[in-house]
């Protein structure tokens, strides 16, 4: 009846017990405050259902908030079992649940934190800064959104039933194969994954498409913000790779569900076309996180240095090209296979070559701020904190990619170094700097910048304290992953330092969530115009709060900081309004989700009745969504003066 | 300005579209690959040469061919507002396309019958995923032109029906494409590496 | 946030002092303790060493610039400073300046592309070293979880502990019953990634005496951090003592590799006279007769020699 769904699958060691009680005990009580409130109408008339990307971009934002806690609390286990509880005869976290939470720490992280954050500020910002009221397939976008966030459900639900993968990150095979993992903890994985990874997908492709055809009237291809440029590399990467994901994952998949012989190592499976595969899309990925981070720092450095961008074209060449090449290098994932030196000599220097436009890309910043009046302000402590550890990453990423020297770092704490450079130290950084400089724009309210700063500065020293002396430790033969290591070794103390780190982060992120609090208390005095930095984008020229409609009548673009020369130009502000037509609300959206999280979720669990009854009603709703009459509904002129002509009152 | 709006609609729909399909010929691509890498891994089973059925592979490839060019039919029946050709020509396509699928159904049958099911080794393995994911698409396509059957009978040629037909056209022309490449590189090449 | 006419040392006093603790932590910690790849053991490593260095001084040509920029554009064009300086709004770029920061980046990476081709054919895990001294043939399995090294030419095998002479090279063939696994050891260089019914190669050759660690690299399940062993480099009459200990040894034949390739942890060191030489190809041969398809990448490898 319930496939391989039993009492079982209920944890019983104390610290999972402890994590599902305390989350399920959040999740509950967060219910119980909306149910007590009465506010899951609103919920479901104003943001569940809704479509546009303003809110599906909050909604994303808030998933990736939460998920982050969840990423900083397992490196917090994973640090305190390597620094403390090993070297003691406490057993509190044995050998397959410490495996489970790394491997749960780089998933939620880069799918859930990084994809969700990314996602967030593309839907909030991609729209505005173009001059559109929306995206080119409003439905398919909130489609995305129920997606992400039902892979999300799925994949904290193995938490309280069954188990997680402790395969690691990509899950290899044969690891990660029927016969090494029997239990549930890799279908966790893999459908997790792949139902997020589709709406990862789907959002590419709307993206793409929404830059290409709904652009302000002027608006050329050159005159486009680098953000949007950003966005434009990043999702042409996500319509080319996921594609591999979807494939990859559904072949594990298959291998472990029906018996095919894609990666097993018997009757002639290939496990090393897995690690090619997943590699040839997982490469990708980290330029599909770290471009965006890219564009905001473009957006934010010219407007805190009062300047304009310095190169804008080299950065859009620079975008392209490091877009470019990051499909040219997979193999350096792994050179010590053994593949020949012919092959490994290409795609090290290949690697080496995505310095070059990396590298130019921090000279054109620096000189965006040279003869310019650089407000230091904590967007920009981010960006400074950026520079230095992206280039500290860079340097290090130089030395992996000769394939002589990844033979020794490969897969030691030196690597684990590096790529936490790249992803803290360059998407994390960017994101937070966005968030601050952008905050103002989605909520009418300034965050508290004494405290801001102060969050920066915990990270940034934080990280420096955490993943320095993961360098050294690969240097003295430290690998990643040890639940465990010999006294003799000498690496206390560089873990505990390590793990002070990771204290002092965890300090950032809670001045962090300090700081949204008592701005939010002290919103009123926070309070700002729409355009609080002097900005220089289109986004900067809707009023605030953003009304549904965004623009009350579409901006023409004469020039790339479109809104900078507006301002200087004293565009006339317009009083003629016609009416509007915006998206009507749906529940499309969340019915696809839910419904293909529990075709996953059988899947899971092999209970196969309910695969095919969720199934089918996922092919009828899927149906019936395409099968809308009226899509739209009408904002009147009449109701935009409106809100427009208070906009003008409290703004100009 | 409505009409404005629908081309703009319009031509938003089919990039959005086309897009969609470079994907799916990535995905496509992958599977090619992986067929490519496993195809002489039979761990000792029969070789394609002695499995496949090749005049059932052509009379396959034949329906498919001509459904493609019944669904072009289709399209210049809506173009002149004929309902009722259309609908014949609809109707037509979906026959050839489920001729098409009956038949690939029983291939696989007959495979499996054989012993050479996915399970077998991982050359049947790659066969299954590539030419299965290829009939799954078929039959996405058969669910979406019966729709499209259904909702112009109850509401005419309108913009949006006019759109549905011209994308289900397109896709169904992309699995033509897809699959030649398949009918080429699994069927042809299968049957004559055994010679 | 400052105030005109005042600089902003806390910022600066903040960077000094974290570059200082950083500096004086990382001498108090590191003090004493074993480096091992900047304090290598072997011909292989001491060249991986010495190319690691390179590109570090290498690479600083570029990193170095733009800290130094960095700080000074932060400096000296904050907002408040009570220096006048110049200020630009509409620079748009510079494309003499442009073409100069595509240009160094591009020239460190043509001579680092370069010194990468020529170092990744000399450092080659399948090129076998040659000093003219007899090279020791050591065969590596990597089981659930713990080593096997088989010495067919002594006839002996020790599991989780390796035994080298010298300045002799030591040319090593692997391969896995276990899943993906890799052999490390930092000292002596090269780590190579090992796979079931595939046979791969590594050479390595330690030039000094001494205790070094070797390890497993890629995540197995369960044991994994319990895949650490010890290599002891020793002088060529120790090597031989060692050898007549294991000769003496329980034997060691394909039923009771089998119980041993039993998933188990921390099952210390053991030693084996080997009675099956042919042990280690039937282990390889055991996934590789089921695939019907030619994984060895020896033969691959010689494929590849002859076409160089």
């Amino acid at each position: 009846m319930f496939g391989r769904l039993s009492l079982d699958a209920f944890p019983t060691d104390i610290i999972t017990i402890g994590g599902v009680a305390s989350g399920g005990a959040v999740v509950l009580a967060i219910l119980a405050f909306i149910t007590y409130k009465k506010k899951w109408r609103y919920l479901w008339n104003e943001w569940f259902t809704s479509l546009d990307p303003k809110k599906i971009g909050t909604m994303y934002a808030i998933v990736a908030a939460i998920m982050l806690l969840r990423g900083v609390a397992d490196a917090v286990m994973i640090r305190a079992q390597q620094a403390v509880l090993s070297q003691t005869d406490l057993n509190l976290i044995d050998s397959d649940m410490f495996q489970q939470v790394f491997s749960a720490h780089g998933t939620i992280m880069i799918f859930f934190v990084a994809m969700g954050g990314m996602f967030a500020f593309i839907n909030w910002i991609v729209p505005l800064q173009i001059g559109a009221r929306d995206v080119a397939f409003p439905l398919l976008n909130s489609i995305s959104f129920w997606l992400f966030a039902g892979g999300m459900v799925l994949m904290n639900l193995s938490l309280a039933l069954g188990e997680f993968s402790g395969a690691g990150w990509l899950a290899y095979p044969p690891l990660s194969g029927l016969e090494y993992s029997p239990g549930t903890g890799v279908d966790y994985w893999i459908w997790s994954l792949q139902i997020a990874g589709v709406g990862s997908l789907l959002s590419g492709v709307n993206f793409l498409t929404t830059i290409f055809t709904m652009r302000a009237k002027g608006m050329t291809l050159m005159k486009m913000p680098v953000f949007t440029w950003s966005i434009v590399t990043s999702m042409l990467l996500v319509a080319f790779v996921f594609p591999i994901l979807t494939v990859t994952l559904t072949l594990l998949g298959l291998d472990r569900l029906i018996g095919t012989h894609f990666f097993t190592s018997d009757l002639g499976g290939n496990p090393m076309m897995y690690i090619n595969l997943i590699w040839a899309w997982g490469h990708p990925e980290v330029y599909i996180l770290v471009l965006p981070a890219f564009g905001i720092f473009s957006e934010l450095v010219p407007v805190f240095s009062r300047k304009k961008l310095f190169g804008y074209k080299s950065m859009v060449f620079a975008l392209s090209s490091i877009m470019l090449l990051s499909f040219m290098v997979w193999l350096h994932h792994f050179f010590t296979m053994g593949a020949g030196a012919n092959v490994n000599a290409f795609f090290g220097i290949t690697t080496m070559l995505i310095a070059v436009p990396t590298g130019v890309k921090v000279f054109n910043w620096i000189f965006t701020m040279w003869r310019g009046k650089v407000k230091f302000t904590s967007s920009m402590i981010w960006f400074m904190g950026f520079a230095i550890t992206f280039t500290i990453g860079g340097l290090t990423g130089v030395m992996l990619a000769v394939p002589g020297i990844d033979f020794q770092v490969h897969n030691s704490l030196f690597l684990v170094a590096h790529f936490h450079n790249m992803i803290i130290g360059g998407v994390v950084f960017g994101f937070f700097a966005g968030l601050t400089y952008w905050w103002p724009k989605f909520t009418g309210w300034k965050l508290h910048e004494g405290l801001g700063k102060i969050a920066a500065w915990l990270w940034i020293v934080g990280f420096l304290v955490a993943f320095l002396p993961l360098y050294a430790l690969g240097f003295m033969g430290a690998v990643r992953r040890l639940d465990d290591y010999d006294p003799s070794f000498g690496w206390q103390s560089l873990f505990i330092v390590a793990g002070i780190g990771v204290m002092i982060i965890g300090l950032g992120v809670v001045t962090q969530i300090t700081q949204i609090g008592y701005s939010w208390l002290k919103r009123k005095q926070l309070k700002v115009n729409s355009d609080p930095w002097d900005g220089r984008t289109l986004e900067w020229a809707t009023p605030t709060p953003v009304p549904d409609y965004s623009f009350a009548k579409l901006p023409i673009v004469s020039d790339r900081d479109a809104w900078w020369e507006m301002k200087h130009a004293k565009t006339k502000v317009p009083t003629k309004y016609e009416d509007i037509e915006i998206p009507k609300n749906t529940g499309y959206g969340v019915y696809i989700g839910l419904l293909s999280t529990i075709v996953a979720f059988s899947i899971i669990w092999h209970i196969w009745w309910l695969v095919i009854l969720s199934g089918v009603a996922l092919v009828v709703v899927a149906i019936s969504s395409t099968l809308r009459e009226k899509t739209e509904r009408v904002i009147t002129a009449a109701d935009i003066i409106a809100i427009e002509g208070k906009r003008q009152r409290s703004v100009l | 300005m409505n009409k404005l709006k629908d081309t703009a609609l319009s031509y938003r729909t089919e990039l959005g579209f086309w897009m969609y399909l470079m994907t799916d010929c990535i995905l496509f691509g992958c599977l090619f690959a992986t067929y490519a890498v496993l195809r002489g891994s039979t761990a000792g089973g029969p070789s394609e040469a002695e499995l496949f059925d090749m005049p059932m592979v052509l009379a396959q490839t034949l329906a498919l061919l001509t459904s493609t060019l019944t669904a072009g039919l289709m399209l210049v029946a809506m173009h002149r507002k004929r309902s009722v050709e259309f609908k014949v020509w609809l109707g037509v396509t979906i026959a050839f396309g489920a001729a098409f699928f009956a038949m690939e159904l029983n291939e696989f049958a007959l495979l499996i019958a054989e012993g050479q099911s996915w399970q077998s080794s991982a050359a049947r393995s790659g066969f299954f995923a590539l030419v299965g994911t290829h009939g799954l698409h078929i039959l996405v396509g058969l669910l979406w032109a019966t729709v499209l059957a259904v909702v112009v009978h109850r509401r005419g040629f309108t913009q949006k029906n006019i759109r549905q037909a011209k994308l289900f056209a397109l896709f169904w022309h992309f699995l033509d494409v897809i699959w030649i490449f398949i009918f080429t590189f699994v069927y042809l090449v299968g049957a004559s590496n055994g010679i | 946030m400052t105030k005109r006419g005042k600089a902003p040392w806390g910022p600066v006093a903040g960077i000094v002092a974290v570059i200082l603790a950083i500096v004086v932590l990382g001498v108090l910690l590191l003090s004493g303790k074993s480096i091992d790849i900047l304090q290598p053991a072997g011909v292989i490593a001491s060249q991986q060493k010495d190319l690691l260095i390179f590109t570090v001084v290498l690479t600083m040509f570029a990193v170095v610039p733009v800290f130094i920029l960095l700080f000074m554009a932060a400096w000296k064009f904050r907002e408040g400073n009570p220096k006048k300086t110049k200020y630009s709004p509409d620079d748009e770029g510079n494309r003499t300046l442009e073409l100069i920061w595509w240009g160094i980046p591009l020239t460190i990476i043509t001579i680092l592309g370069i010194v990468t081709w020529v170092t990744t054919h000399q450092l080659d895990p399948f090129r076998e070293l040659d000093n003219g001294k007899e090279p020791v043939r050591v065969q590596v399995i990597s089981l659930d979880w713990k080593w096997l090294f088989i010495y067919p030419d002594q006839g002996i095998a020790s599991v989780n502990e390796l035994y080298i002479p010298v300045n002799r090279p030591i040319n090593f063939t692997l391969t896995a019953d276990s899943p993906m696994s890799a052999m490390w050891i930092p000292k002596l260089g090269s780590q190579i990634y090992v796979m079931k019914g595939m046979s791969t190669k590594l050479s390595l050759m330690s030039s000094e005496t001494g205790v070094f660690k070797g390890s497993n690299t890629n995540i197995t399940g369960k044991g994994y951090s319990d895949m650490y062993f010890k290599v002891h480099s020793v002088n060529e009459s120790s090597w031989q003592d060692w050898i007549k200990k294991a000769e003496k040894a329980e034997p060691l034949n394909y039923k009771q590799y089998q119980e041993l390739a039993k998933p188990s942890r921390n099952i210390g060191i053991k030693l084996f006279a080997l009675e099956d030489k042919e042990l280690f190809d039937k282990v390889v041969m055991k996934y590789v007769s089921s695939s019907g398809m030619d994984h060895n990448t020896d033969s691959n490898y010689e494929a590849r020699k002859g076409s160089h």
